[in-house]
C-alpha cells in the first residue's frame, strides 16, 4: 500500500526483507531478545542477542557469522539451526517459539532463503507506526522511508501486525492476543498499545457503561476542567452521584490544603458561605486563598513537594539525610514565600535554593547535584521535572519508550560536574563513554526538534533549565499539573506520574490539556492551580466507594488514609498540643503506637487541650458531644451517636476516652 | 490471553515461558516453603581477615593484630576470639569468596538484602518481604520481624509497605525488654477506649474504600498481636531457662538471637537480627575485642548457641541461618589501625535447614580477592531463597506492572552449599 511519495519517487515500494525491520522484531516478539533469554548479559547457550534488539548490527553478526555461520543454512533454509530451535525440533531451553505454519516462520525462512541480507535493495528507515481497529483486530501499519536512486524519497507502508507487540492499559476492559485480536471483557476505556522496532502507536477503545443520558444540568459549566470531566463521564455513560455536603467539603479542603480538619469556626464560616452553587465556588476560592497564605500550607505542601522531589527521610542516612532535611526545609520556605513551581524547578537545577551551610556545599548547591554521578542526576531530572523515566536506557535501549542508550548518555553529559580549568576558573564538565573511552557530546533529550541542541560550554545549566522548562515540549507543565492533580484527587491522569510516554496515555487527554493550559495561565503558582482544581465539580464527587470504574474515571473519590505526617498534623490541630514523638511509617507499628503507646494517651491527659476546653466550656453533655464531633470529624453527631455517647460527656476522663476513640477511629484517619 | 501494557518489557508478551524461563536449568530443590530464615546482619561490614578468613602467614599489616586459631575444618583459620565457632565450623557452610563492587553501605546493603544491584529506578524488596507473602492473613505474629530495628533496604521495596519488617524496637539484652507498644496500659480506661473505638467504627458503617478495608485489617492485626497470649509468650525471653539465656550471652546480640529462635518457633517466616557497630575504620583490634560485650565474643557466643539450640529444639531442619554484612574490609590496616570498606572479598556463614556444611571458596594470600569459586551477593540471595524452598523463577510485579525477577538474572544458588 503506497501512502505517500515525493515527486521523484519510484512508483513501487521495495518488497524485500531487511534484518532490522523484518527479522529483529520477530525475534523480539518471540521473546528471544529478552533479559531472561538470549538478551541477557551473557546470552543463553552460547547465543547472545542485544537486549530488546537494541543493537541490530551485533545481532545480525551473531546470527549470520558467529558459530561459524552455522545458525543459518542458506542452501537449505529450513535446516537452519535458528529455525530448528525455534520450532523445538532441536533441544532449546526456551522451548518451541514458532509454529511451522506461522507468518513469523515463513518470514524468517524467507529472509534466510533470500541470502540473509542486512537490508534489501536500499536501506530503509522506520518513519512511523499507526494502529487501527479493523473489525475485531488491531492492525499495525509501519511507514518506511527509502531513498530512491534518482535522489527522491519514497514513503511506503507495510502491515506489521504479525511482528508487532501488543498490550492493553486495562485488560478488564479489552483483552488483546499476541496476534492483535481484541476481545471486549466489559465496558470501560482502554488503550491498546502496539510496539514495533522503537516506535509505539496507541488506539483508544471505549465501550460506555450505560446508554442512558447522564444529567446534563451542569454541562454548561464555566469551568474548563468541569466541562472536560463531564464530557469524559458522558462518553463513558457514567454519572458522578450526589455532590458532598458543604461540611464534608470544608473538611476535604482543609485536609488537602493544610493537612488538618477545619476548626469549628472555620467549618461554620464555610458552610454559611456555601448556600448556593455559585456561593460555594466563591467560598472555595476564598478558603484556598486564605489557607494558602498560611505557614501551615507551606509546611503541609513542603512534605508533598519533598516526596515529588524524592527527599525521603527514611531512605537516607548520614550526611545525605541531613542534606535532604535541609532541602525539605528549603522547599517549605519557597512555598512560604509564594514561589511558583516553575521557580522551584529552576532553582532545583540552578541551585538558588542553596543555604549557606557546609552540608549542602558537600552535595552541591543544586538539588539535582545531590547525586554525584551525572547519570543519576539526569535520571532524577527526568523523573522529577520531565515526568519521564529514562533510567532503563542507562544499560540498554528503553524497552517501552523511544530512548536509546546513547541518548541517555548524551543527556547525562549535560549534568557532568564542572571541572577546574587550570587557570583558577571552572569549565564545563565532561562525561566519558565507559565502552569506548570517548568523551560524550552533551545533548538534550530529543523531545522536540529544537530541544536536541548541543549545550554551549559557557552556560550549560542555564540552557539546561531552559530545555527542561521549555513550553514547546511542555513536559514540565504536564508533569507538574499531573502531580498536583494526583495530590488533590488521589489518582493521577497519567500513572505512574513519572512515566509520561506515548505508550502510556493519560486517562483523558482533554482534561490534561485543560490542566496544562491553566498551569501556563497561572505561571505555575500552586495556590492558583489548587483553586482551579478545587472549584472543579469533580472535586465534589462523593467519597463513598461505588464501583472501581467510578473511581478510575473520577466519578467518585475513594477515601484514602492520611499519611503519618498528615495524621500528626491533624492530631495536633484537633488537640491543640504537639505530640512529642513521631509516628512510625509502617501501618502496623503506627497502629500499635496509637492503640497501646503513650503518645496519644499522654497528649490527651495534658492540661489545656482543646478537648478539655470543650468539656469545660460547653454547658451540657449534648453540647460537649456536638462540639467534640465538630472539632474532630467536622460534622454533627448523628442521633444514634448522641444517644450512645452522651452519658460519657458528663465525666472528663470518660470524655477524653471518647476523644481518644474518635481520634483513632476509621473516619478521622481518612480523607473522604 | 490477558495482556497488560507493561508486559511489553522484554518482548515477553503472552509467552507462557516468560515467567518460568529456564526453570530446568536452575538449581531446584523440593519445595519447603514453611522454612524460616534468621538473618544476622552485622551492620557496617565484618572484617573477613579478623573473623573467618584469617591469614596467619601474611605480614602484620595484612593479618592485623588479632591472632587466629585452627578450626574444626582442616586448613581454615578463624579469629582466636571465635573459639566456639571454630569448634563448630564443620557444622556450617562458610563462604569465603563472596565478592562484589559496592563499597558504599547503602548500595552494599541493597545488593545483599535484595539480591539486586541498587537502581535509581526502583528499590527491590528484601528476601524477608517476599518470603512472608504466603503467610496466613490472620496469623498472630507478623511474618517478618526485625530485632531491634530494620536495616535500610531490608524493607518491602516496591511491594506494599505492609510486607516490610515489624521492628520490635526494644533491646532484648535489657532486663526490661519489651516490644515497643505491644502492650498498652491495662486500666479500665484502656478497655473503655478500645470498646468506644469499636463502637464508633461500627456506627461509621462499612469501610468506604480499599484503604479503609486495609486499615481495618491492620487494626485487627494489632489487636491480635496485642492481646494474644501466643504473641506475648513468643516475645517473652524470661520463659527461657536462665542457663540457656546465659549460653546465648546476656547482651543485645545474644538475646536477639534467642528471641529470633523463639519467633521462628512461633511461626515467623523471617527474622532479621541487626547488630550494629561493625564499621571499624579505626583501632579495629580494640573495637572487636573490647567493650560490653566485645563484638567478636558476642558473635561467637550467640551464633554458636543458636546453632546448638536449633538442633536441640529440632528446628535445624526448618530454620535457615545466615550471618552476613554488606562487605568485607580492606586487607591492609590503615594508619589509624582500622580497616576501610572492601567489597572485593568477604565471608558469609550459613547453617541450618537445607544447608550443606563445608568451606566454599578461597581468597588470595592477602585476602584481597577470591582465587577460587567467586560468589556474588546475588548468589548468596539465591542460595537462601533456594534453601527456604522459594520459587527461584518467581517474577514480582512493581506497582506499575513491571515484571521483576526475585532472583536477579545471572544469579545462581551456590549449589555446593545446598543439600539435595
Amino acid at each position: 500500500m503506497l501512502l505517500a511519495t515525493s515527486a521523484l519517487a519510484p512508483s513501487r515500494p521495495p518488497t524485500d526483507l531487511d534484518f532490522a525491520h523484518d527479522v529483529l522484531p520477530l525475534l523480539q516478539r518471540a521473546g528471544c531478545a529478552s533479559a531472561y533469554c538470549h538478551g541477557s548479559a551473557t546470552g543463553r547457550a552460547g547465543f547472545r542477542l542485544s537486549l530488546f534488539g537494541s543493537d541490530a548490527a551485533a545481532d545480525y553478526q551473531a546470527i549470520t557469522t558467529q558459530f561459524g555461520g552455522r545458525r543459518i543454512d542458506l542452501r537449505q533454509p529450513e535446516r537452519s539451526l535458528i529455525l530448528q530451535k525455534a520450532l523445538g525440533n532441536k533441544a532449546h531451553g526456551g522451548g518451541r517459539r514458532l509454529d511451522a505454519d506461522s507468518d513469523g516462520y515463513a518470514q524468517l525462512r524467507g529472509w534466510i532463503a533470500a541470502g540473509a541480507p542486512w537490508h534489501g535493495e536500499q536501506p530503509r528507515e522506520l518513519a512511523g507506526l499507526r494502529l487501527d481497529v479493523v473489525a475485531d483486530r488491531v492492525v499495525a501499519t509501519a511507514t518506511f522511508r527509502t531513498n530512491a536512486s534518482n535522489g527522491g524519497r519514497q514513503d511506503w507502508t507495510r502491515d506489521v501486525s504479525h511482528v508487532a507487540l501488543y498490550s492493553t492499559s486495562d485488560p478488564s476492559v479489552v483483552d488483546v492476543s499476541t496476534d492483535g485480536q481484541i476481545r471486549w471483557q466489559g465496558p470501560g476505556l482502554s488503550h491498546v498499545v502496539a510496539r514495533f522496532a522503537n516506535r509505539t502507536a496507541v488506539v483508544r477503545l471505549l465501550r460506555p457503561f450505560s446508554a442512558a443520558a447522564p444529567d446534563s444540568s451542569r454541562s454548561e459549566s464555566g469551568h474548563a476542567l468541569t466541562r472536560a470531566w463531564r464530557a469524559h463521564l458522558r462518553e463513558l455513560g457514567l454519572t458522578s452521584g450526589q455532590a458532598i455536603s458543604p461540611s464534608e467539603l470544608a473538611r476535604r479542603l482543609h485536609l488537602d490544603l493544610v493537612g488538618r480538619p477545619p476548626t469549628p469556626q472555620e467549618l461554620d464560616e464555610f458552610v454559611a458561605a456555601s448556600q448556593t452553587a455559585n456561593e460555594q465556588r466563591e467560598a472555595i476560592e476564598a478558603c484556598v486563598q486564605r489557607l494558602t497564605q498560611r505557614r501551615e500550607f507551606a509546611e503541609a505542601w513542603g512534605v508533598r513537594l519533598a516526596q515529588w522531589f524524592e527527599l525521603y527521610p527514611t531512605e537516607q542516612r548520614g550526611p545525605q539525610a541531613e542534606a535532604a532535611a535541609r532541602w525539605r526545609m528549603a522547599l517549605v520556605e519557597s512555598l512560604a514565600k509564594g514561589q511558583s513551581l516553575l521557580t522551584i524547578a529552576r532553582r532545583l537545577v540552578l541551585g538558588e535554593l542553596k543555604r549557606d551551610d557546609q552540608a549542602e556545599h558537600r552535595f552541591g548547591a543544586a538539588m539535582v547535584d545531590r547525586f554525584a554521578d551525572a547519570r543519576d542526576r539526569a535520571e532524577y531530572a527526568g523523573r522529577t521535572l520531565l515526568g519521564k523515566r529514562i533510567g532503563c536506557a542507562r544499560c540498554h535501549d528503553h524497552p517501552s519508550d523511544r530512548w536509546r542508550q546513547a541518548e541517555h548518555l548524551a543527556f547525562s553529559a549535560c549534568f557532568a560536574p564542572p571541572r577546574a580549568d587550570g587557570a583558577g576558573g571552572m569549565m564545563a564538565g565532561m562525561l566519558f563513554d565507559a565502552a569506548t573511552g570517548d568523551e560524550v557530546t552533551p545533548r538534550f533529550l530529543a523531545l522536540t526538534e529544537r530541544s536536541a541542541v548541543v549545550p554551549t560550554e559557557g552556560n550549560r545549566r542555564a540552557e539546561l533549565v531552559q530545555f527542561l522548562l521549555d513550553t514547546e515540549h511542555d513536559a514540565f507543565a504536564k508533569n507538574a499539573s499531573n502531580r498536583v492533580f494526583a495530590q488533590v484527587f488521589g489518582r493521577a491522569l497519567v500513572e505512574p506520574v513519572d512515566e509520561h510516554r506515548a505508550g502510556n496515555p493519560a486517562l483523558d487527554e482533554g482534561m490534561l490539556d485543560v490542566l496544562v493550559s491553566q498551569f501556563h495561565e497561572c505561571e505555575g503558582r500552586l495556590p492558583e492551580m489548587l483553586s482551579f482544581l478545587m472549584t472543579c465539580d469533580a472535586y465534589l464527587a462523593p467519597g463513598t466507594q461505588t464501583t472501581p470504574a467510578a473511581i478510575t474515571h473520577l466519578a467518585a473519590q475513594p477515601s484514602r488514609a492520611l499519611s503519618a505526617d498528615s495524621f500528626v498534623r491533624a492530631l495536633t490541630a484537633v488537640i491543640g498540643h504537639q505530640p512529642r514523638a513521631a509516628l512510625p511509617d509502617m501501618a502496623l507499628a503506627r497502629e500499635l503506637a496509637l492503640r497501646n503507646g503513650p503518645m496519644l494517651r499522654e497528649l490527651l491527659a495534658e492540661s489545656g487541650t482543646t478537648i478539655d476546653a470543650t468539656f469545660e466550656f460547653c454547658a451540657t453533655p449534648q453540647a460537649r458531644l456536638v462540639e467534640l464531633w465538630r472539632t474532630v470529624l467536622s460534622r454533627q453527631p448523628r442521633a444514634e451517636e448522641l444517644a450512645r455517647f452522651e452519658p460519657l460527656a458528663t465525666d472528663l476522663p470518660a470524655f477524653r476516652d471518647l476523644a481518644f476513640a474518635l481520634l483513632t477511629g476509621r473516619e478521622f484517619g481518612h480523607r473522604r | 490471553m490477558t495482556l497488560n501494557r507493561r508486559s511489553f518489557l522484554g518482548g515477553l508478551a503472552g509467552l507462557p515461558f516468560a515467567t518460568r524461563a529456564f526453570a530446568s536449568s536452575s538449581w531446584q530443590l523440593p519445595r519447603r516453603s514453611h522454612r524460616s530464615l534468621i538473618l544476622i546482619w552485622l551492620d557496617g561490614g565484618l572484617s573477613h581477615l579478623d573473623s573467618f578468613d584469617c591469614k596467619p602467614e601474611a605480614s602484620t599489616d595484612i593479618r592485623g593484630d588479632l591472632a587466629s586459631r585452627r578450626s574444626a575444618v582442616d586448613g581454615v583459620f578463624v579469629s582466636e576470639h571465635l573459639p566456639q565457632l571454630a569448634q563448630r565450623l564443620d557444622r556450617m557452610a562458610l563462604l569465603r569468596s563472596v565478592t562484589h563492587g559496592e563499597g558504599n553501605h547503602d548500595r552494599g546493603s541493597h545488593l545483599f538484602l535484595t539480591g539486586h544491584r541498587p537502581s535509581a529506578v526502583l528499590v527491590h524488596p528484601s528476601l524477608g518481604a517476599v518470603h512472608g507473602s504466603d503467610a496466613k492473613a490472620d496469623s498472630v505474629l507478623p511474618p517478618y520481624i526485625a530485632i531491634p530495628e530494620a536495616v535500610q533496604f531490608a524493607g518491602a521495596g516496591f511491594l506494599p509497605m505492609m510486607r516490610g519488617p515489624f521492628a520490635v524496637g526494644g533491646d532484648p539484652g535489657r532486663p526490661d525488654f519489651a516490644v515497643r507498644n505491644l502492650q498498652g496500659d491495662s486500666g479500665v480506661g484502656s478497655a473503655r477506649r478500645r470498646e468506644l473505638r469499636a463502637a464508633i467504627d461500627a456506627m461509621d458503617g462499612a469501610p468506604r474504600s480499599d484503604a479503609e478495608v486495609q486499615r481495618d485489617h491492620i487494626v485487627a492485626a494489632a489487636r491480635r498481636l496485642s492481646e494474644s497470649p501466643i504473641a506475648r509468650r513468643s516475645f517473652d525471653l524470661t520463659a527461657e531457662p536462665a542457663e540457656l539465656r546465659a549460653r546465648y550471652g546476656r547482651n543485645r546480640l545474644g538475646q536477639s538471637c534467642l528471641l529470633a529462635r523463639r519467633l521462628v518457633q512461633g511461626g515467623v517466616r523471617t527474622v532479621l537480627v541487626r547488630d550494629g557497630g561493625w564499621d571499624h575504620h579505626q583501632q579495629i583490634k580494640t573495637a572487636m575485642t573490647y567493650g560490653f560485650p566485645p563484638k567478636l565474643q558476642a558473635l561467637d557466643q550467640s551464633v554458636s548457641a543458636l546453632l546448638d539450640d536449633l538442633r536441640q529444639q529440632q528446628l535445624d531442619e526448618s530454620v535457615v541461618v545466615c550471618v552476613a554484612s554488606e562487605f568485607g574490609r580492606t586487607p591492609r590496616l590503615n594508619p589509624r589501625g582500622g580497616r576501610d570498606h572492601w567489597p572485593r572479598a568477604q565471608s558469609v556463614l550459613m547453617f541450618g535447614a537445607g544447608i550443606q556444611p563445608g568451606v566454599i571458596g578461597r581468597t588470595d594470600a592477602r585476602g584481597e580477592e577470591p582465587i577460587e569459586r567467586p560468589i556474588a551477593p546475588g548468589d548468596v540471595f539465591a542460595t537462601l531463597a533456594s534453601a527456604l524452598g522459594m520459587d527461584l523463577d518467581l517474577v514480582l510485579k512493581t506497582r506499575d506492572g513491571r515484571p521483576v525477577r526475585l532472583v536477579a538474572d545471572g544469579s545462581h544458588p551456590v549449589y555446593e552449599v545446598l543439600q539435595t
